[in-house]
């Protein structure tokens, strides 16, 4: 899609009528729309004119619509055009299926149409980076470590036996695993030359920020052929730092030396650890730069502040926030572009109860009701019903045990 | 690409939603529960647990209090079997969200529920009672604490859930 381009957008839908406002409100959004009964003119239409969007119905009765879909999904299966399904079908399997079949978004109807235009604009903006951008960061998300580790980043690509790249950066250090089909194959991190060790000290990143680019891994050989090791070895490194810098200020506090007469009483590497606290140095940094490994460096370190031979410093290392400013705008651009292949499964389950007002399908709104948090809240409940039998419970209760 | 793949003659289904601050913790939670577990998009869990070839479990991770207002419990909310609620045991701002979680929850749908702490492997001075049968806060809410780390652990707070259900209908 070129950015001078005006975008087309396919409608097809058998009730034509029922969706001139929404034509209507896309081509005031300046898209070029075109509206479409008959399934095979709305085909013929995507061959010759290839639109850049196609909204389309799927009614309970007959197969034209699906058949169309299947056209189009297997015209286009290596160049998607994105999709946005409308449909009346409340039926909760129907629904997965149909969503499991590449459709990039979903509306139930009754719809509005103000809420599907608005739809259109994002799938929009969800497609035209990946079709600018390279391979590598089409797909992938992001986030803080703090809420992910390295641990659960690599579970989660071994759940879907994903390839791909994880970025870490700590904020004044940036490190890569590269993963193939769920398998770590390659850490690299600076002063690490051996990928098991790279792999172990960003395990200690406990803070920081993750970008997950989704991409074809061309090496083989796994670190280990089994990850369950890892993950063990993993949580039991992740578990201890966590022991251990709780008992400490935050890694990134400047520490400086105060006095060095004591020194001769103290051990050889206390003393090492010393030396490199003539200079304000934050704690990572100062273990970084010394022959320590985490662990050792850190214990050394406490000792020194038990024993009173260094003090926090407001002194500021400008290098972190640098790196860390100039890696922001990285993730935030992943983060834009970030789709994650399963994105459109969560769209069932998200409302945009903003634009469903009104809606028969909205929660009944008290506007002068609020929850504790400031978010709205409902004035009736949700009825619920037990769906299951007793029988089924109790079959339920059995196979999770005594 | 079928992950979340819905066998079509599956004719029974239970859902569950688990929701809580941290993703990580439902994932987890999940993850000891289900045989078949997608992440999407960062803030969302889907698990499936196969009961029978007729009856499966599935169930619901929501993440972040944005997804909260913004998941259609009205599809859900009159048809699941129950939520679950986790936090950090050990985290401060944990148990604060849950407890606003909740408060909107209980607003919206009337459900079984049970809110878990988790204490992540550590010691804590506890009577082992709470795990296994957890203590009821009302009819219909449930009070217990998890080990995330011991995978077993998950079942026993799915059981206390379902206890309840099985009480309920009594």
């Amino acid at each position: 899609m070129n950015e001078q381009q005006v975008h087309r957008i396919l409608i097809y839908d058998k009730a034509a009528a029922d969706v001139e406002r929404l034509a209507q409100l896309l081509k005031d959004s300046a898209y070029d729309v075109t509206l479409l009964e008959n399934a095979q003119e709305a085909f013929q239409f995507c061959l010759t004119d290839r639109p850049d969007l196609i909204i389309f119905d799927i009614k309970r009765e007959g197969k034209e619509s699906e058949d169309f879909f299947l056209q189009v999904k297997n015209q286009y299966s290596t160049h998607r055009i994105p999709l946005l399904l409308t449909i009346v079908e409340t039926d909760y399997k129907k629904r997965v299926e149909l969503l499991e079949m590449k459709i990039d978004d979903f509306v139930p109807k009754p719809y509005y149409p103000e809420e599907v235009a608005a739809r259109v604009i994002n799938l929009m903006q969800e497609f035209k980076p990946t079709t600018l951008l390279p391979k590598a960061v089409e797909r992938g998300f992001w986030g803080s470590l703090r809420e992910m580790n390295l641990i659960d980043l690599i579970q989660t690509m071994e759940l879907g036996k994903k390839s791909g790249i994880i970025h870490l950066n700590r904020g004044d250090k940036d490190g890569q695993i590269y993963v193939n089909k769920g398998k770590i194959v390659n850490a690299v991190v600076e002063d690490y030359d051996s990928v098991e060790r790279a792999y172990l000290h960003m395990l200690t990143w406990i803070e920081g920020t993750f970008n997950v680019t989704f991409q074809e891994i061309g090496m083989s050989g796994p670190l280990k052929d089994d990850n369950d090791s890892l993950f063990r070895e993993g949580a039991k490194v992740i578990d201890q730092w966590r022991r251990v810098t709780g008992e400490l200020p935050s890694l990134h506090t400047c520490l400086v030396t105060v006095s060095t007469e004591d020194a001769q009483a103290l051990s050889y590497a206390e003393r090492a650890m010393l030396s490199q606290f003539h200079k304000p140095k934050n704690i990572l940094q100062a273990i970084d730069v010394s022959d320590f490994d985490d662990f050792d460096g850190l214990k050394v370190i406490k000792s020194l502040l038990e024993k009173g031979l260094l003090i926090k410093t407001d002194a500021r290392q400008p290098n972190d926030n640098q790196k860390a400013a100039t890696f922001r705008p990285v993730l935030d651009r992943a983060h834009r572009n970030a789709k994650s292949p399963y994105s459109h499964i969560f769209s069932i389950f998200q409302r945009n109860l903003k634009s469903e007002k009104n809606s028969d399908l909205q929660l009944s709104m008290n506007n002068n009701e609020k929850s504790v948090d400031g978010a709205m809240v409902a004035k009736s409940r949700i009825a619920n019903k037990i769906q299951l039998t007793k029988a089924e419970l109790l079959l339920i209760r059995q196979k999770l045990g005594r | 690409m079928s992950l979340l793949t819905v066998q079509k003659d599956t004719h029974r289904i239970g859902e569950i939603v688990v929701a809580g601050p941290s993703l990580p913790l439902q994932k987890r939670f999940i993850t000891h529960l289900c045989n078949e577990v997608v992440i999407t998009n960062n803030s969302t869990v889907f698990g499936r647990s196969k009961i029978t070839d007729e009856l499966q479990l599935f169930f619901y991770g929501i993440g972040e209090k944005e997804q909260y207002m913004d998941f259609a419990w009205d599809l859900v909310a009159p048809k699941m079997l129950g939520y679950v609620l986790v936090y950090d045991w050990f985290e401060g701002n944990g148990f604060t969200s849950v407890q606003q979680l909740l408060n909107t929850l209980s607003r919206h749908v009337e459900s079984h529920g049970i809110v878990v702490g988790d204490i992540g492997g550590m010691p804590i001075n506890i009577d082992r009672a709470v795990y296994e049968s957890g203590f009821s806060l009302s009819s219909k809410l449930y009070f217990s604490l998890w080990d995330s780390t011991d995978k077993t652990n998950a079942k026993d707070v799915l059981k206390i859930l379902i206890d309840s259900l099985i009480n309920h209908l009594e």
